[in-house]
This record gives structure tokens, sequence and C-alpha cells, in this order.
């Protein structure tokens, strides 16, 4: 264009060359795939929290989820919406609960290990939603992120690390993901990036409209209340008046500025993520919402670039290097015959 | 070919950004309270979201419960003169959060959610935009088929949870009882209200009780564990 009369001042081929240009830049940056790490980061830490969901009302799965059970095949039947559905409607006997119920928790074993993760991802999903549509009345906002979560994760490579899929890759000898993959992949995960934001962000708002919540009571309220007391240490923050309001207020600013922290820098986003895996161990420990609190640690757990998790890597392996050095020291500084002794009696 | 594999980047990209503006708006207008675009907007945002992206993110929000709620079963069994006798009520929370209290984690929060799901569910607060609605003078003119389907979803909604409730119940007399002793169940429920934030260190056990009565309805069968 411009190049076939370069004295011709027009900033119309400027502003197109500078669009094309951040265009270009942003196809260079979104085909190559980040945040592969924290993906399969994700992947561990929501698979154990699937598998412990599973396994601990193991030996209740017939009374709450079977063909007799508390929520009766009827209603459930009436109940799964028009477009909606369930693995669980196809066969009301017994043999066919269980055969569903088990290859779930097989699935979520293999997801959880990385087995072929683009095939286990949308069948994961489809037994837990299958689940889920079998007792609605159990689940929780944990379940309820997991559940849009598994659907974006379909998108990205939750594979990537830590994973059988990642060593069989290896041993193939596989060169880098494939610009498209990478560009979903960043897709899935800019997706839970969003979603996660809006938990928070609408969480946050809902609660700055509640009165218990201005006046930094809310939390005596829901340590308080039956179902998520802990007798004997609930007391011990909500008899503290001081700490109560810092710990009620700090929760909502801590949700209504997820988002902003999240995307404004990496140091606020990695404050973000710490702050979030904090607020969600208290929860777990002191309200006992371990499923909860374990999902949205899996989804905060992804929002660590590769780069900050292989500095962690580095200084775990240089802590764990200094702690064995340390200790071949300590042996050596044992006295001869002390060291013949205790080998003897061992 | 050759093109196309040249133009797939851009096309591949353009379709995820689309894909994601599209999707998230969507989702901030289903999240989003009432307002005039969303209100307009709400039958088509609905049938987009749910149900796969269904989501509800009031977590403690706008306040949290006030109250602690435990529910009781009484059990209609045969007196062995061919009449029948109601059984003492028993309460089948306290036991859930006994438990709870020492083993942190285990089955007993879900097995507590089966009781407090169909509760909630019974006693969940209409929605405050509909209310206002119903309180206009104008209001069965206007919104009267709105209101009677608003009305008649909730009776169903409170009538899954009765039912929901009566296997519970079911469950627990057997459990009680054994096996196929009752003939029928009746729940209540107690309502503690948790000590006002000035009186935090009195115990729950000075604060006063209410009671919410259920009817009695028929026993069934559910699988125990």
């Amino acid at each position: 264009m411009s190049s076939t009369d370069p004295s011709a001042p027009s900033p119309r081929p400027t502003v197109v060359a500078s669009i094309a240009g951040a265009w270009s830049r942003l196809l260079g940056f979104a085909s190559r795939p980040h945040f592969l790490t924290g993906a399969s980061v994700f992947r561990i830490v929501a698979g154990l929290a699937f598998l412990y969901q599973l396994l601990v009302v193991y030996a209740q799965r017939r009374y709450l989820f079977g063909p007799d059970g508390v929520y009766p095949y009827d209603l459930f039947l009436d109940q799964l919406d028009a477009g909606s559905f369930s693995l669980y409607a196809l066969s009301r006997s017994l043999v066919g609960f269980e055969v569903l119920y088990h290859a779930t928790i097989a699935l979520a074993v293999a997801w959880l290990v990385g087995w072929r993760t683009r095939l286990t991802t949308p069948l994961l999903w489809i037994a837990i939603w299958s689940l889920r549509e079998r007792n609605p009345f159990l689940w929780d906002g944990g379940d309820n992120v997991m559940q849009l979560a598994l659907i974006f994760a379909c998108f990205a490579q939750v594979g990537g690390r830590f994973s059988f899929d990642a060593t069989r890759r290896e041993l193939a000898g596989a060169g880098p993901m494939s610009p498209l993959a990478a560009m979903a992949h960043n897709a899935g995960v800019l997706a839970c990036a969003m979603q996660i934001c809006l938990v928070y962000g609408v969480a946050g708002l809902l609660k700055v409209q509640g009165e218990s919540w201005q006046n930094g009571t809310a939390l005596y309220y829901a340590l308080r209340g039956g179902e998520f007391t802990w007798p004997g240490y609930s007391e011990w923050i909500f008899e503290n008046g001081p700490l109560l309001a810092l710990l009620s207020y700090s929760t909502v600013a801590f949700q209504v500025s997820f988002t902003f922290l999240l995307f404004l820098g990496r140091r606020l986003r990695v404050a973000a993520v710490l702050a979030g895996l904090s607020f969600h161990i208290g929860i777990i420990v002191f309200m006992s919402l371990t499923t909860f609190g374990a999902f949205m640690m899996a989804v905060d757990l992804m929002f660590v670039t590769d780069a900050e998790y292989a500095a962690l890597g580095r200084r775990v392996a240089g802590v764990r290097r200094r702690v064995a050095s340390l200790a071949t020291d300590l042996v050596r500084r044992v006295p001869r015959p002390a060291l013949r002794r205790i080998r003897h009696r061992a | 070919m050759r093109v196309l594999r040249r133009l797939a980047p851009h096309l591949v990209a353009g379709t995820l950004i689309l894909a994601l503006a599209v999707h998230f708006g969507f989702t901030l207008l289903y999240l989003a309270p009432a307002n005039a675009v969303g209100l307009r907007a709400r039958p088509i945002v609905n049938r987009y979201m749910e149900p796969y992206f269904r989501q509800n993110w009031s977590l403690f929000a706008p306040d949290p419960l006030v109250d602690t709620r435990h529910l009781l079963v009484s059990c209609r069994v045969s007196d062995g003169r061919g009449g029948t006798r109601d059984t003492e009520w028993a309460d089948i929370t306290t036991p859930l959060r006994e438990k709870r209290a020492v083993y942190r984690v285990g089955p007993s929060a879900p097995l507590e959610r089966t009781q407090m799901g169909p509760l909630h569910m019974i006693l969940a607060p209409g929605d405050r935009l509909v209310e206002r609605l119903a309180r206009r003078k104008d209001a069965e003119a206007q919104f009267a088929s709105l209101l009677a389907e608003y009305e008649s979803e909730r009776a169903r909604a409170a009538e899954r949870g009765h039912r929901l409730l009566r296997r519970v119940a079911s469950a627990a007399c057997d459990r009680i009882l054994g096996a196929g002793a009752t003939s029928a169940v009746a729940m209540r429920m107690r309502v503690t209200e948790s000590p006002p934030f000035s009186h935090r260190s009195d115990p729950l056990s000075t604060s006063a009780s209410r009671y919410v009565e259920f009817p009695w309805g028929p026993y069934e069968r559910v699988t125990l564990f």
C-alpha cells in the first residue's frame, strides 16, 4: 500500500498497520501454550478432590445415588430438564448403577494420573454431570465451579505435566504443541480465569449488600450456624471481635478485588492466588467444606505461570539438596563406633 | 489448501475470541441483577445457560444463615393390638454433627445435606422481584400468567422437598426400628437462632427454639447403608 507511494502522508495505513501488528503479536503469543503446569496442577488437585468425593460416600453410595436411594427415581426422571441428561436414567437396575459408579471412580483415577486426558476429560464431565443430576441435593458452589471448569478443560491441555500422557509423548519424542492446539489450550485456561473472576466478583458484590458483611459480623453467623460450626474451635475465631471483623472484611475485599489482582500484573496475580489458597484452606479447616475448598484451590492454582512453577520447583529442589547435605554432614560427624552400634541394632 | 493452512490460525483465534466474548457475555447477563437489558434477554440467556452452564454464586451472601436447624422424625408403628402408636421425636441431625465435629472428613457432610437440602427447598425465600410485582395493584391483570407460573413452580419445589424429607425420615425409621416396621412418618424442624453477636459467648442451648411441623406422610422404602 504505502510502499508504492512513500511520500503520500496518510494516517490510515499506520492505524491499520498497528492493528495488524497487534493482531500478529497476539497470534504469536496465543500460538504458544501458557500455564501448562498450572493446568496439570489443576487436574491433580481437582482429581484428588473428585476421588475423595466419590470414595468418602462409598459405603453410602446406594442410599445417596442408587435406584432406590433417598432421591426417588421417578422424581429424578421428572426433574431431568428437557435439555439435560444423566447416564443413570438409562437403567434402573442396581447392577447398572454399580457399573456406572465404579466406572466414574476409574475415570477419576485415569484423569488424576493424566491418562489420555483428551478423552478422559470430556468423559469425566459426562460421568460427574450424570451423578450430579442423580441427586441434586448434595452439591455446593465448588461442584458448580468444577462442572464449568471441566467443560473449559476439554479445550485445554491438562495432561501436559506429571502425567502418563507427558511420559508417553516424551518417549515418542513428540515435538511442541501445534499452534492451533495451543490456542485452544490458552482459550480454555482463559475461560477458567474469566469464570473464577465472575465467581469471586459476584459472590463479593452480593456480600457487600448484606448487613452482616457490612458490619463485620457475617463470619460469626457463618461459623455459629449448625452446618459449618466446629465445636471447640470455631470459638477461637468468633469470640475474638477484631479478628472476626478483619476476616469478614478481608473476605469481601479479596472476592471483590480478585479480578483486578489477577489481570493487573504479575505480583498482584501471585498475591491473588496466595490469598485464594489461604482463604480456602481456612474454609476447609474451619468449615469442613472440603471439596468446595479443594475445587476452588484447583482452579486458583491454574494461574501460576510455567516459569513461576519452574522457579518454585528449583527452590524446593535446592531446599531438599541442602537438607540432604545437612543430613549427610550430621551422619559424618557421628563417631564411627556409635554409627556401627546403630547399624548393628538396625 | 495452502491458503487455508495460512488462514487457519487467524480463523481459529478469531473464533475462540468470539466464542469467549459471546459465552461470557451471556454469563454476565445471567448473573447480573434484574436490569433493563437483562430482563428483555432473559429467555434467550436462560435457554443458552441452562442446564449446562447453570450457576449461582450467592456463597453465604447477602447474609449467612443465623440459625441452626435440626431434623426430628417420628415413626408410626403397629402397637401389636391392631392399632398404631407414634414413636417419640428422634433428632437425626445431631448424631451426624457430632461425628463431623470429631472426624472432619467423612460422609457426615453429604448425609447432612440430604436433610438440609429439602428443608432449604421448602423454606426458600421468594424471588424479591416477583414478590414486588405481586404486591402491585395491577399485578393480577398484567403479570397474571407469570405470577401463576412462579407460584406453581414454588409449590412443585416444596412438594419435591416434602417427598424427599419423607424418604429421609423413612430411612431413619428403618434404622431405628428395623426395616418395614413403619407405616407412616412425620418430621419437624427445630430452629435455634444464633445468639446475637453481642452475646456471642452464650452457648446455643440458652437460645430459644421454635418448631416447624411437617405433616404425616406415607412411609417409602429406601435403600439403607
